[in-house]
């Protein structure tokens, strides 16, 4: 058997997908931070979390990644796309870029694939799912509902977030985030 | 249900289906702390070996050599060769896409590797004492039946451990969907017989039940669509895991009558096993509905499904179950033989297939059994 027919292959990278996901991270991001501002359940979920608690959510093992905390006063903040030299108390790694593609197209909700085991969580899991919750009303204020029925577990009904609250919500989540405070 | 006054149970391999699912290998082989797999495709293929490379991409994986020769046969020879390549590149890993032959090899490779003997030193039962290197099986078509199970074959000698049981079964449409109809049919028609033949042992336990049970159900309701419409994802998908479900059953399960009988006739004729697994294995449910061995209420749920089941009277439920096998065999049309004697098998080789069986066979099979079997298949009763 000649060893040259059957050549080492170094893998290559999934530039395009990758700057897609990072683009969707850095909106996610600033837009967890906005909607920490807006509604008052995510608000209140930020609130449980310990202080200094900060999170990273990203794609195994090349990222991009994006951090998010929990400031002083208890809202979201975020922290950029560099984990490095960051005090991270929870993980949240998707395990390829495929299975984060598939979330960031809306193409599989956070919770389904939570269920599917495409993430890696290293902490606290309670927390974890709290960050779910977080997502899944943040997808609702970002996205037409046609898109964000199929990114969140469950769309609220109109008794849990009215519409105008919604129209109002998305307005000034998208401005906040686009201005980034 | 009672639990059995005893039984053991292999739950290998961990299963990974549908969509993006060879993504999953990366992430999951540095679980086992693996990063350099060799990769082994059926040259025959194509398409394989570049998804499977495109799945690597973005990961800490190198591909230490992709292999997409073509394996006729796993040989001491070929295997000696590939553990060679294994080994000079460094690999800790072996990814295998495929079915048959190829499968055996990549197996026997894992064998030399780990134990640093020659792997036909290990042919026979359980004489590998320790876990294996990771081990991740793509099926395109798992055409022998054997390749997700704890067997592997090389120079013609079987050896069993559990520890040849792939760590990873990773099923997905871009794989799987690349099989020839023959194939499909032929691997679905061997899991749908080993799935038949678990429940119907004696050695049947709850879990083997329940596997067995998905893997009827799995084929009965995609194989025709799949040997029709073989590039249909998600046709494929199912069946590839009926038949990969079905081989940990086997596993578990003493080899059958029908698949003992089958295994020597084709070894005879040369005709495909799976067509004979076909045949027989019909004949072997009228056989027990005749000889009022009866079916058991697991396997005429799992013929039938569960609305055919929950409608029928208790004492037609077998009869049920009969006609729900008859309908599947009925949509794969001309493809499998109405008998035996349309496979142009010598009538004459009825006889040695039947003492060759009761030989082959680890289950207290009889000569008479045998022969009572092959000639109702025969004459398509």
């Amino acid at each position: 058997m000649n060893h040259d027919s059957y050549p080492e292959i170094k893998p290559g990278k999934k530039t395009l997908k990758r700057i897609y996901i990072a683009v969707m991270l850095l909106i996610v991001g600033r837009a967890i931070q906005a909607a920490c501002r807006t509604d008052s359940t995510v608000k209140k979920e930020f609130q449980n979390f310990k202080d200094g608690f900060a999170f990273s959510l990203g794609v195994h093992p090349f990222g991009p990644w994006m951090i998010v905390g929990r400031d002083e006063k208890g809202r979201a903040k975020y922290l950029g796309w560099k984990p490095e030299g960051k005090k991270i108390s929870l993980k949240m790694n998707i395990k390829n870029v495929e299975a984060a593609m598939l979330v960031f197209t809306f193409m599989e909700s956070t919770s389904v694939a939570f269920a599917r085991n495409r993430f890696v969580v290293d902490g606290d899991l309670i927390d974890a799912l709290a960050i779910v919750r977080v997502l899944d009303l943040v997808e609702v204020y970002l996205l037409p509902k046609l898109i964000a029925g199929l990114a969140v577990k469950r769309y609220p009904k109109w008794s849990e977030l009215s519409p105008v609250k919604k129209h109002l919500g998305r307005i000034v989540i998208y401005t906040r985030a686009l201005l980034g405070f | 249900m009672q639990s059995p006054a005893y039984y053991e149970y292999l739950g290998r391999p961990k299963m990974i289906s549908g969509k993006r699912a060879l993504e999953q290998i990366p992430a999951e082989l540095e679980g086992y702390g693996a990063s350099r797999p060799l990769v082994m495709v059926e040259g025959a293929t194509p398409g394989v070996g570049a998804a499977i490379t495109k799945a690597m991409y973005d990961s800490n994986l190198v591909i230490g050599a992709l292999f997409d020769g073509h394996v006729a046969g796993s040989t001491s020879g070929i295997v000696r060769e590939l553990a060679g390549l294994h080994a000079a590149r460094k690999c800790d890993s072996i990814v295998v896409a495929g079915g048959g032959p190829l499968v055996d090899a990549a197996k026997c490779v894992n064998i030399e590797l780990t134990q640093k003997k020659a792997a036909i030193q290990f042919s026979g039962e359980n004489k590998i004492p320790k876990e294996l290197g990771p081990f991740v099986l793509v099926p395109v078509a798992l055409v022998s039946g054997y390749e997700a199970s704890r067997y592997a074959f090389i120079d013609g000698k079987m050896c069993g451990s559990d520890f040849l049981s792939p760590d990873m079964v990773i099923i997905d449409s871009r794989a799987s969907s690349k099989a020839a109809p023959a194939q499909t049919l032929s691997s679905g028609l061997i899991a749908l017989a080993h799935a038949i033949e678990a429940i119907l042992s004696p050695q049947a336990n709850p879990i083997m039940g329940s596997y067995a049970y998905a893997a009827i159900r799995l084929l009965s309701e995609n194989l025709p669509a799949a040997v029709r419409k073989p590039k249909d994802g998600k046709k494929s998908v199912a069946v590839a895991n009926g038949c990969a479900i079905a081989a940990t059953a086997f596993s578990n399960a003493p080899a059958g009558v029908v698949h003992c009988l089958a295994e020597a006739l084709s070894d005879a004729t040369g005709v495909d096993p799976g067509v004979y697994m076909g045949i027989l294995v019909r004949s072997l449910v009228r056989k027990r509905m005749e000889d009022k061995a009866g079916l058991g209420d697991e396997l005429c749920l799992a013929l039938s499904g569960p609305a055919v089941y929950s409608v029928s009277e208790a004492k037609r439920r077998p009869e049920a179950a009969l006609q729900s096998l008859n309908s599947v065999f009925g949509e794969l049309g001309n493809a499998v033989p109405a008998d035996l004697a349309a496979t142009g098998t010598p009538e004459g080789q009825l006889g040695p297939a039947a003492k060759n069986a009761v030989k082959a066979s680890s289950a207290k099979l009889s000569e008479k059994e045998c022969m009572d079997l092959l000639e109702r298949a025969w004459g398509g009763k």
